[in-house]
């Protein structure tokens, strides 16, 4: 006689599986840590309107932004940093600080260039500490790519 | 999640398809060497990649892969009988040499060169450690012979097994680049069985239940790095590669032998799990390497004569839930291998990816995901040489160190993470 795992795990017992959405849409934060990676933010948001953005090095008071993000974190999914300079922020600290707080999980992309490989210790030194996750990775595409796979 | 059209791009193999053809550009293993052990031996059934073959060894030892079926009237070569540098249908007499070339058609004139018409799909079969690998792709596109340690070390150095997954390939390798169901699923394992028992790392694992995660591109493929809290605020890290399209190796614990995979499609329903352990300087104790034999470590007891897992889906993997429920394991399955494999054979034979709900420490999985499908689309569009063809790329290591706060592990650890012969693996 045939066992349940073995009839269960047939293409034909797949067929069967319940058909309904087992998710709602995630929502997510991305934080553009320095100028350059600012078009490409702007880039992700476009007909995304689950997603929302914060420049931080384009505003004035750095801090007092991260401070209003802070408290529009609730019913938000997932925290993403990105970074291309590795330049330090203490409202990026902020930020990570309050995710940790809430367990919000916070990935961080690094957009990582030969380029900047000198600079990478220095980027890590300051990113790490914020990371649930952390992607180095050459092609910004990607970024894209995981908020598609995170439902995002 | 992966859209519909992404999902079947990665998990269909077969001729003709992208991924079939991104597959076809490596040299893959086909068969343990000990399947073809002595020349003139019978030959071996083998499917790869949606295509049905034979394996043969010739009365030269020469290898060769080559269409199951005779060309006369489709009878399967299988029966035939190996003789003379050649392997003859039984049926009618025709005769194939290792490469697929008809030699022999008994009942036409040797002079009209009927045979020499007559020609079955042939693909190289090459014996490096032991394994048999082969290269199915374009002839004038062969690339370099593989140049993995596991294969290349002395013979005592090396164990290698295969054992047979009734899932598509990807849902496997994706098992072995998730680094963080290992705390669940096999956590009590890493206590008990023999080829992982006793590291340093074992006690980071157990004290530090949160890791994090950073995932770095690598030529061939991908760096996943994890690091748990070590003493005096350094980092201990584990890390593995991923060599396309389908190698991992696991980062050593203390000095014991490593261990990795891959995962080759047999058609998109199934593949073989390959696993090899291997250790860089030294010989494999009789102890370990009973322990192989007996399916410890990344190894399978088998149904006596095959490749099938003794505990598979036709007896519920032998769970057992007391043993499950007083925390002998963590899921009642016995076993590294076929607490993975059971699992991953219960998503079904090709796992609807649209539906799945991932999260940040999946970054791997869908990272490399992306790698492949964009591996995949400029070799089938642009000709690319994909990412793992090239030596280079997997004359690489896994290593597990401890590294202070601030070194970004890649660089840190660079040494450890390439091919140094007559050093042993950098493991904690």
């Amino acid at each position: 006689m045939q066992t349940e795992s073995a009839r269960m795990a047939s293409a034909r017992e797949a067929a069967f599986r319940v058909p309904y959405p087992n998710s709602r849409p995630r929502s997510a934060h991305l934080v553009a840590l320095d100028r350059a990676c600012e078009p490409f933010v702007t880039h992700l948001l476009r007909d995304h309107p689950g997603r929302l953005a914060l420049k931080l090095a384009a505003l004035p008071d750095p801090v007092a932004a991260a401070t209003a993000l802070i408290a529009a974190l609730d019913g938000t999914d997932l925290l993403v940093m990105i970074s291309t300079s590795g330049e330090d922020s203490p409202a990026a600290s902020l930020i990570a600080e309050a995710c940790h707080l809430r367990r919000l999980p916070v990935t961080v992309f690094v957009l990582d260039t030969p380029e900047r490989a000198t600079e990478l210790p220095e980027r890590l030194r300051h990113l790490r500490p914020y990371a649930q996750m952390l992607v180095r990775a050459a092609d910004p595409d990607y970024v894209e790519d995981m908020l598609t796979a995170l439902r995002v | 999640m992966l859209r519909r059209e992404q999902n079947e791009l990665l998990t269909q193999t077969g001729p003709g398809t992208v991924m079939g053809n991104f597959f076809r550009a490596y040299w893959m293993p086909a068969l343990l060497a000990s399947e073809l052990p002595e020349n003139d031996c019978p030959p071996v059934r083998v499917k790869l990649l949606g295509e049905r073959l034979l394996a043969v060894r010739d009365t030269n030892g020469e290898y060769g892969l080559i269409d199951e079926f005779c060309a006369h009237r489709g009878v399967s070569l299988w029966f035939g009988r190996v003789e003379d540098g050649g392997i003859r249908c039984p049926y009618h007499g025709w005769k194939y040499d290792v490469s697929g070339q008809c030699t022999e058609v008994p009942s036409e004139p040797a002079a009209n060169g009927f045979c020499k018409r007559i020609k079955l799909t042939g693909y190289k079969l090459v014996k490096i450690g032991d394994v048999l690998w082969t290269y199915m792709g374009p002839p004038d596109s062969e690339p370099p012979l593989p140049e993995w340690e596991f294969a290349t070390v002395p013979a005592a150095q090396s164990f290698t097994s295969k054992r047979l997954q009734e899932s598509n390939w990807l849902q496997a390798m994706e098992g072995g680049i998730d680094s963080s169901h290992v705390t669940f699923l096999h956590g009590r394992n890493l206590e008990t069985d023999p080829l992982f028992h006793g590291a340093k790392g074992n006690d980071y694992n157990r004290a530090d239940t949160a890791p994090v995660f950073e995932v770095a591109e690598s030529p061939g493929g991908l760096w996943i790095g994890v690091r748990r809290n070590a003493e005096e605020g350094n980092y201990y890290w584990r890390i593995t590669p991923w060599v396309m399209p389908s190698f991992t190796m696991i980062p050593p614990r203390a000095d014991h032998p490593v261990h990795g995979h891959f995962w080759i499609p047999i058609d998109d329903e199934t593949c073989w799990a390959w696993s090899y352990d291997y250790h860089p300087t030294r010989a494999l104790t009789d102890t370990e390497r009973r322990a192989m034999e007996e399916g410890k470590g990344v190894h399978v007891a088998y149904v006596p004569g095959t490749f099938r897992p003794a505990a598979n889906k036709d007896n519920d993997y032998l769970i057992d839930r007391a043993g499950q429920k007083a925390g002998l394991t963590y899921s009642g399955v016995e076993g590294i291998a076929m607490q993975d494999a059971s699992l991953q054979e219960s998503m079904g034979p090709i796992v609807d990816r649209t539906k799945e709900n991932l999260v940040g420490t999946d970054n791997g999985i869908i990272m490399a995901r992306n790698r492949l499908l964009r591996a995949a689309r400029a070799h089938a569009e642009k000709g690319a040489v994909p990412p793992g063809v090239d030596p280079a790329h997997q004359r690489i290591r896994s290593a597990a160190l401890i590294l202070p706060p601030d070194q970004p592990y890649t660089e840190a650890a660079k040494e450890a993470l390439i091919v140094r012969p007559g050093v042993r693996q950098t493991s904690v």
